[in-house]
C-alpha cells in the first residue's frame, strides 16, 4: 500500500492581516491555541519530549462516516470550509462527508487571521477485514469488554477475547463457533451479529449499534463481501496515538481530537470515528464517539481513546479567568518542587492556597514522621522559635527521632506486608531487619537488592530478607507482587491475556516470572517447623506457557536485558536490572508512593498502577522527583526532606475560594485519613489513657505492634492493614471511613472510658481547679495541637464557666473535641 | 453528548469502572453509603439468616446419619424419622426433625478445602483463597447493594461477631457487618456500640454533638470527599443511637417468655430470636457466629459428648424455633436460611473419640426464601466421605444464595488491582432447590 501519509500535512500558516484573511467572521472570537504535541509514551520513556506538531493528511474513504472539523478548533460550521476539491461536503453535523474520489483541502481562518490547512484525501472503499476494520467495532461497543463477551466464559455462550486481544479466537468465534450461526452467508443482512448488535432480536446486552450507524454498515459491508478475516500477511495495527497529546483550552468550547492508528506497513490513518473515546473527569470536558469534545470547565482531565486492542490518552487542560502572576510567586520561588507545581497551576490559572501556620505544619510534620501528636511543650516551643529555618530544623529532628524507624516500618511493613500470615516465624526478623534498614539510613536500591538476593534462613538475624522469597513458591504470583509493589506494574491482568491497557503481553509475564522460579524456599521435610525453611537455589525451576506448555526463559519487561549465566540465581540479574539508575520503574515507583505518604493521593494513582492509560497528574513533577531521588542515591531521608521542605507539602488544608476542585493538582493539602495506629496513639497521647492490647505491656503504643498477627479490635475498626492483600485501592492504602468507626468513637467506651479515667488527662487537669480559660487552652493544645482563637476561647470559657456542672461540660468540650475534623483527619 | 445506550447501562464495562474510578467502587464516596430503604411489601429484598456453625459442624452425627457404616466410622447416635419422607436425620435432633419438610437438605457439599480459613473463605465469599486478595461475604455484597443501612438500622449485622472471611474482603470496610457482641440471653443486654456509656445520657450527646458541630465551623482542617465520608457516618451514628426504632429492635426482653422459651433461654437461642426480630424490622442479613464455647463445632476430641450435651441442644432447639416462627409469621419465604460450617468432619474416628477436619463432603441446610419445602439433594457414600450424586460445590451455594437474594451471580466487581471480578467463581446456582 502507498504511503499515504505526509509528514508535512498540516500547514499552519500565520497570515496577519493578509489578504485571504476574511475578518468578516465574528462569531469565531478566540480560536484556542493548540501547544506542540507531547509523547507521553508511558513510564518507560521518562521526560516528555516536546516536538513540533505534526498531523497526517487524513484519508477517508468513500464509506466512512464524515469528519468533524479537523485539529483542535472550533467544530463550529463557520469555522471551517472546503478550500480546495469537490470531495468532501459539509452536512448539517457539521461533519465533512467524503462524497467522491479525490483530494481536498479545509480551511480554517482565525479571529487573528491564522490560517489552519488541512489536507484530506477520499478513496474508493477498500475491502473490509475482520483484523483491521471490525475488532476495533467490538471495542468501540464495548461487546468485548470484561462485564459482557469478553468474560473468561463469555456471554451466552459467545466468547470475545478481552479488549480484542486475541483477533484470530474473535474471527473464529463469529464466523465458526456455534455451527457458524452467527453469521448468514447467504443472506448477510440476516445475519444473528447484526440482528443482535442493532437489538432487533432480544440481545442481553440492548442495542449496541443502531442500523442507520456506519459501524453497522460497515458490519454489514463485511459480511456482504464474505466475511474475511483478512490478508494474514497485510497491514496490522502497530501503535494508536492522539492528536494533539495535549489539549491546551483558553475558553470553554468545543474541540476536536484525532485518534490515529499506525499500521505495521507505515500507513496512518485517521480512526477517531471507529474509537471509543472517554473524558475521565467529564465535568472539566466530555468527548462524543467522533472525538469531539466539549470543555465544560477550567480543570484538567484526561481522555481515554481506545481502538481495537490498543488504548492511549491525551491530557485536555483549560485555564480558568487570568490571575495575576504575583499568585504564583511565593510558590514558584521554593524548590524544584515548587517550582514544577506552581508552572502547572499557572498554566491553568489556578490559584494555591497560603502555607499553612506553625501549629498546623508542626503538626502535620509530627504526625507524617512520627505518628503522633506534637506535645504541648513542643506546640509552645515552636511557635515561641523566631528562627527562620525552624520548619526544616524540625524536620531533621524529627527524622532522627527513634520512632521515625517504627514509624515507618509500619508503612513499608505495608508496602511490603509483613505478617506472621505471610512469613510464619520469620516475620520478627523480617521486621526487625526492616527497621535496622531504616535506623541505618540504607538506600532503597540497596534495600530492594538485599530483598530479591538474600538467601538462606529468613528466621535469622542475618539472613532475614530472605523472607521476601518465601512467596517464591508460586513464582508468578510472587512476580507480580515484585512488580506492584517496587515497579508499580500490575501485571495480574496479564497472566491470563495481554494487557489491554498496557504494554505488558501474556509472554512477557510468565518472562518476568521466570527471573522467580529457581529460587525458592525448601519444603520443610515432615514434621519439621515451618521456621526452619530456608530459601534455596534450585537449577530445576521453571516457568511454563499457559498456551504453549514450554519453559519460558527470565527476560526483563523493558530495557537492557541483564546477562544470565548458566546456573546462576536469575534474582541477581533482575536486581540489577531492577536497581540500576537508568530503570524508570523502580524510582517513579518509590517516588509516588513516598508522595502519598504526604499528601491525600500519590501524582499517579492508585500507587500500584504507573501504566500509560493512567497519567500522573503532575507528569514533569513525577520526572523531577524520580531525577532527585537517583542523585540523592536511593537515600530515603534526604528524600523526604525534599518533599517535606517544599512550599507545596505546607500549603494549608483549607482550599481558597476558587480552588476547592484542584486538591488532586495540590493547590492546598487536602486533608488525609489518619491510619489506625497514628489515630489510637493520637487518642491515647491526647486523653493520657493508653490503649490495651492482648499480651503487650501497659503502654505500648499502636505503633510498636508491626505484625496485624497481635489481635486488636480498635486496630481493626480504624482500619489497619491486615497485610494479607494489598489493602484498598493502594499498596499499602490508607484506611476508611466506616460505621463501625464512628459508632466505636462516638458511643463506645473507647473514647468516654479514657476521659472519665483518674488516671487521665482530664481528671488531672481538673483536680488542679484551673480558670475557663485554661481549660480551653489546654484542651484545644492537647487536642488539635494549637491555640483556641480569641472567639473560641471567649465562648468555650464563657460555656464552661456559665455550667453548673464543670466536670461535665470539660468533659463534654474534650470529647466533643476528639471529635473534630480537625483532631481525626491529618490536615 | 456521551451516548448512555441501554448497552452501556446493562453492562459493568470498562468503561463503567474507569468512570467510578477511585471513589466509586472501592474507595470513599461523600456519603458512601445509600439509604436502600424499601418501603414495606414492595419489592424489598428477601433477608438472610446465616447461621454459621464455626469449626465445622460433623455431617455423620448430624445432617447424614450413616446406620450402615463401617464400626470406626458410624459413631454413638442413631438416627430418627422426619418429617420429610424418607429423610433421617441424627437422633440429638429431635425438634429438627419435624421441621424437615420445610426446609432443602444437602448432604453433597464437597469442598477441596479442609483448612478452616481457607474451606471458610470459599464458602462464604464463593472463591477459593487466593494470597493476593481476600473476597468479600455475601453478607458484603448485599450490602454493597443494597446499603448500609434499613432504615434506622444497620442493614448487615453479625451476632456476636462475624466467622473469618464474614466481611467486606476487597471492598471497603463500610460493608462489614455491624457486630453484635455480648448474649442476648442475658439479662443485662444491650447492644455495645449502639448505647452509649450510661453517663451519656440523650441530652448529652444532644449537647456534644452541637459541640462537634460548633467547633467543625471555625475548623482549621479543611473539607473533602474523605472528611465528608467521616461526617456522613457520624450522623448515621447519631441517628441509629438516638431512633427509638434502632433501640426498639434490639429489646429482646420485649418478646414474651413463651416466645423467649420457644427458642431456649441460652446464647444462640436467643441470637435466633433476635436475628428473627432484626430482620422483621428490616435488617438485610444477619449471621449468627455460633461457637458456643473453646472448640466450636471442630470437635477433634471427645465428639459425640460435645454434639450432645452442649452443641446441638440449642441448635436443635433454637433453629426449629426460628423455621417454625417465620413459617407462622408469613415470613419464612421472604427470609433465607442458611445453616453451615466450613466443612464437614472425617467419617473415621480418631483416638481421641473426636473427628478432623474434612472438606470433601458435609451437609448444608437451608429454608424458606424462596426455595422449595422439603427436598432433599444428593448423597454421599457408604461412609460419608464423598458425595455419589450431585456433588455441591461451595461456590454453587454462594451462587444460589446471591440469586435468591436479587443478585446476579455473574455481576462484576473491579478488584484493587482494577481487574473485573465475578462475585463467585464461575458456579450456577442450584435451579433444583429453588423454588
Amino acid at each position: 500500500m502507498k504511503p499515504c501519509w505526509q509528514s508535512l500535512a498540516l500547514i499552519f500558516l500565520s497570515l496577519l492581516g493578509s489578504s485571504c484573511g476574511k475578518p468578516d467572521k465574528p462569531e469565531v472570537q478566540n480560536i484556542p491555541v493548540i501547544a506542540p504535541s507531547m509523547e507521553v509514551v508511558g513510564p518507560a520513556t521518562g521526560a516528555a519530549l516536546a516536538e513540533p506538531m505534526v498531523i497526517p493528511e487524513l484519508v477517508l474513504t468513500l464509506l466512512d462516516p464524515g469528519i468533524v472539523a479537523p485539529l483542535g478548533l472550533d467544530g463550529s460550521a463557520s469555522a471551517w470550509k472546503v478550500r480546495q476539491g469537490n470531495a468532501l461536503e459539509m452536512d448539517r453535523d457539521a461533519l465533512f462527508q467524503p462524497v467522491r474520489p479525490g483530494p481536498a483541502i479545509l480551511e480554517s481562518i482565525g479571529s487573528q487571521g491564522q490560517v489552519q490547512l488541512q489536507p484530506v484525501r477520499v478513496v474508493e472503499p477498500e475491502s473490509v477485514d475482520f483484523t483491521n476494520d471490525i475488532m476495533p467495532l467490538l471495542t468501540r461497543h464495548d461487546c468485548n469488554s470484561g462485564g459482557c463477551h469478553g468474560r473468561l466464559d463469555g456471554q451466552n455462550g459467545f466468547k470475545l477475547s478481552l479488549f480484542g486481544y486475541a483477533a484470530e479466537q474473535d474471527y473464529q468465534a463469529i464466523t465458526r463457533d456455534s455451527a457458524g450461526r452467527r453469521i448468514d452467508r447467504m443472506r448477510p443482512v440476516s445475519s444473528l451479529i447484526l440482528l443482535k448488535a442493532s437489538g432487533r432480536v432480544s440481545h442481553g446486552g440492548g442495542q449496541a449499534m443502531s442500523a442507520s450507524s456506519a459501524d453497522y454498515d460497515r458490519l454489514k459491508r463485511w459480511l456482504e463481501a464474505g466475511a474475511s478475516e483478512g490478508n494474514p500477511n497485510g497491514r496490522r495495527l502497530k501503535s494508536l496515538r492522539v492528536s494533539p497529546t495535549t489539549i491546551q483550552a483558553s475558553e470553554s468550547g468545543k474541540f476536536t481530537a484525532h485518534a490515529i492508528a499506525e499500521f505495521s506497513d507505515g500507513s496512518q490513518r485517521d480512526v477517531s470515528a471507529w474509537s471509543d473515546w472517554k473524558s475521565l473527569d467529564d465535568r472539566v470536558a466530555q468527548a462524543d464517539q467522533f472525538g469531539r469534545l466539549k470543555v465544560l470547565e477550567p480543570g484538567e482531565t484526561d481522555l481515554v481513546v481506545r481502538y481495537g486492542s490498543y488504548v492511549t490518552t491525551a491530557r485536555i487542560s483549560y485555564a480558568g479567568p487570568a490571575i495575576g502572576p504575583g499568585v504564583f510567586e511565593s510558590l514558584a520561588s521554593g524548590t524544584f518542587i515548587d517550582k514544577a507545581v506552581a508552572s502547572h497551576l499557572q498554566s491553568l490559572n489556578i490559584e494555591p492556597s497560603p502555607l499553612a501556620d506553625d501549629s498546623a505544619y508542626l503538626r502535620r510534620a509530627t504526625l507524617d514522621l512520627v505518628g503522633r501528636l506534637p506535645e504541648p511543650v513542643e506546640i509552645r516551643r515552636f511557635l515561641k522559635s523566631t528562627d527562620r529555618e525552624k520548619r526544616r530544623k524540625v524536620v531533621e529532628d524529627l527524622l532522627m527521632d527513634s520512632d521515625f524507624t517504627k514509624f515507618w516500618s509500619l508503612k513499608f511493613g505495608d508496602l511490603l506486608q509483613i505478617s506472621t500470615a505471610r512469613q510464619g516465624n520469620s516475620a520478627p526478623f523480617y521486621l526487625l531487619w526492616l527497621q535496622e534498614q531504616l535506623d541505618r539510613g540504607t538506600a532503597w536500591d540497596k534495600i530492594v537488592r538485599d530483598l530479591l538476593t538474600t538467601r538462606g534462613d529468613p528466621a535469622s538475624k542475618q539472613q532475614a530478607p530472605a523472607a521476601y522469597s518465601l512467596e517464591n513458591i508460586d513464582p508468578v504470583a510472587a512476580s507480580q507482587s515484585t512488580a506492584q509493589r517496587l515497579l508499580g506494574i500490575r501485571l495480574r491482568c496479564a497472566q491470563c491475556h495481554d494487557h489491554p491497557f498496557d504494554v505488558w503481553t501474556q509472554t512477557q509475564s510468565h518472562q518476568f516470572a521466570a527471573f522467580f522460579a529457581k529460587v525458592r524456599p525448601i519444603a520443610p521435610s515432615p514434621g519439621q517447623m515451618m521456621a526452619r525453611q530456608r530459601i534455596g537455589y534450585f537449577a530445576d525451576g521453571q516457568v511454563l506457557h499457559p498456551l504453549t506448555q514450554k519453559s519460558v526463559s527470565p527476560l526483563v519487561l523493558s530495557g537492557n536485558q541483564p546477562l544470565i549465566k548458566p546456573d546462576t540465581d536469575p534474582l541477581a540479574a533482575l536486581a540489577d536490572w531492577i536497581t540500576s539508575a537508568e530503570n524508570p520503574f523502580m524510582t517513579r515507583a518509590f517516588v509516588n508512593w513516598l508522595w502519598a505518604q504526604f499528601f491525600a493521593t500519590g501524582l499517579v494513582d492508585p500507587l500500584d498502577d504507573l501504566s500509560a492509560a493512567n497519567p500522573p497528574s503532575h507528569p514533569a513533577l513525577l520526572d523531577a522527583l524520580a531525577r532527585r531521588f537517583i542523585e540523592l542515591k536511593f537515600q530515603i531521608r534526604p528524600m523526604i526532606v525534599e518533599i517535606l521542605q517544599s512550599k507545596v507539602y505546607q500549603t494549608a488544608s483549607q482550599p481558597t475560594l476558587t480552588n476547592a476542585r484542584f486538591a488532586r493538582l495540590n493547590a492546598f493539602q487536602a486533608p488525609r485519613m489518619m491510619s489506625a495506629q497514628q489515630l489510637a496513639d493520637s487518642l491515647a497521647q491526647a486523653t493520657g489513657m493508653p490503649n490495651r492490647y492482648t499480651n503487650k505491656p501497659t503502654g505500648t503504643r499502636a505503633l510498636e505492634i508491626q505484625d496485624p498477627a497481635t489481635p486488636s479490635a480498635l486496630l481493626d475498626t480504624l482500619g489497619r492493614c491486615g497485610r494479607v492483600d494489598s489493602c484498598g485501592s493502594g499498596i499499602g492504602g490508607s484506611a476508611s471511613s466506616s460505621l463501625r468507626q464512628s459508632l466505636l468513637w462516638i458511643s463506645s467506651d473507647t473514647v468516654d472510658g479514657k476521659l472519665g479515667a483518674p488516671s487521665g488527662y482530664l481528671r488531672q487537669l481538673l483536680d488542679l481547679e484551673p480558670e475557663p480559660v485554661e481549660i480551653v487552652e489546654s484542651l484545644f493544645l492537647r487536642s488539635l495541637c494549637r491555640f483556641p482563637t480569641d472567639s473560641e476561647k471567649q465562648h468555650w470559657s464563657s460555656a464552661i464557666q456559665a455550667s453548673p456542672n464543670r466536670p461535665e461540660i470539660v468533659e463534654d468540650l474534650f470529647w466533643a473535641l476528639l471529635n473534630t475534623r480537625e483532631f481525626l483527619f491529618n490536615h | 453528548m456521551l451516548p448512555t445506550t441501554p448497552h452501556a447501562q446493562m453492562c459493568l464495562t470498562r468503561r463503567t469502572w474507569l468512570g467510578l474510578g477511585l471513589g466509586g467502587l472501592f474507595g470513599i464516596k461523600a456519603g458512601g453509603f445509600s439509604m436502600a430503604q424499601s418501603p414495606p411489601g414492595s419489592n424489598r429484598p428477601r433477608s438472610c439468616i446465616l447461621v454459621w456453625l464455626g469449626g465445622g459442624a460433623s455431617h455423620v452425627d448430624t445432617w447424614d446419619p450413616k446406620p450402615d457404616a463401617d464400626s470406626g466410622v458410624k459413631g454413638e447416635f442413631q438416627s430418627i424419622q422426619t418429617s420429610l419422607a424418607g429423610v433421617r436425620i441424627s437422633e440429638i435432633m429431635p425438634h429438627m426433625a419435624r421441621m424437615m419438610d420445610k426446609t432443602v437438605l444437602i448432604r453433597s457439599l464437597t469442598s477441596p478445602e479442609a483448612d478452616h480459613g481457607r474451606a471458610s473463605h470459599h464458602i462464604l465469599t464463593g472463591w477459593r483463597p487466593n494470597p493476593a486478595l481476600v473476597y468479600p461475604s455475601v453478607g458484603s455484597v448485599y450490602t454493597k447493594k443494597y446499603g448500609g443501612m434499613a432504615g434506622a438500622l444497620p442493614n448487615q449485622v453479625a451476632i456476636p461477631s462475624r466467622p473469618l472471611f464474614g466481611g467486606s474482603g476487597y471492598l471497603s470496610p463500610e460493608f462489614d457487618p455491624l457486630e453484635i457482641p455480648g448474649d442476648p440471653s442475658q439479662p443485662n443486654f444491650r447492644v455495645r456500640d449502639l448505647t452509649p456509656p450510661d453517663q451519656v445520657t440523650y441530652d448529652r450527646l444532644k449537647r456534644r454533638r452541637g459541640m462537634v458541630e460548633t467547633l467543625n465551623r471555625d475548623s482549621q482542617a479543611g473539607q473533602s470527599e474523605i472528611t465528608r465520608a467521616r461526617a456522613a457516618f457520624d450522623s448515621q451514628t447519631y441517628a441509629l443511637l438516638t431512633s427509638s426504632a434502632t433501640q426498639e429492635a434490639f429489646k429482646i426482653h420485649e418478646e414474651s417468655d413463651p416466645t423467649r422459651d420457644h427458642y431456649g433461654r441460652n446464647a444462640l437461642g436467643q441470637s435466633l430470636l433476635l436475628a428473627r426480630r432484626l430482620v422483621e424490622r428490616g435488617v438485610g442479613y444477619v449471621t449468627i457466629n455460633d461457637r458456643s464455647g473453646g472448640l466450636g463445632w471442630d470437635t477433634h476430641v471427645q465428639n459425640f459428648p460435645a454434639l450432645r450435651d452442649r452443641l446441638m441442644p440449642p441448635l436443635d432447639q433454637g433453629l426449629a424455633a426460628l423455621i417454625q416462627d417465620l413459617d407462622a409469621r408469613g415470613q419464612l419465604d421472604d427470609t433465607l436460611v442458611v445453616v453451615c460450617g466450613e466443612f464437614g468432619r472425617t467419617p473415621k474416628i480418631n483416638a481421641q473419640a473426636g473427628r478432623d477436619h474434612h472438606g470433601r463432603a458435609s451437609s448444608m441446610l437451608l429454608a424458606g426464601g424462596g426455595l422449595k419445602r422439603g427436598l432433599l439433594l444428593g448423597r454421599t457414600d457408604r461412609n460419608a466421605a464423598a458425595p455419589v450424586e450431585r456433588p455441591v460445590a461451595p461456590s454453587e451455594v454462594t451462587a444460589t444464595l446471591f440469586s435468591l437474594l436479587g443478585i446476579n451471580p455473574e455481576s462484576r466487581f473491579q478488584s484493587p488491582d482494577g481487574r473485573p471480578i465475578s462475585l463467585v467463581d464461575h458456579s450456577s446456582p442450584i435451579t433444583e432447590i429453588i423454588a
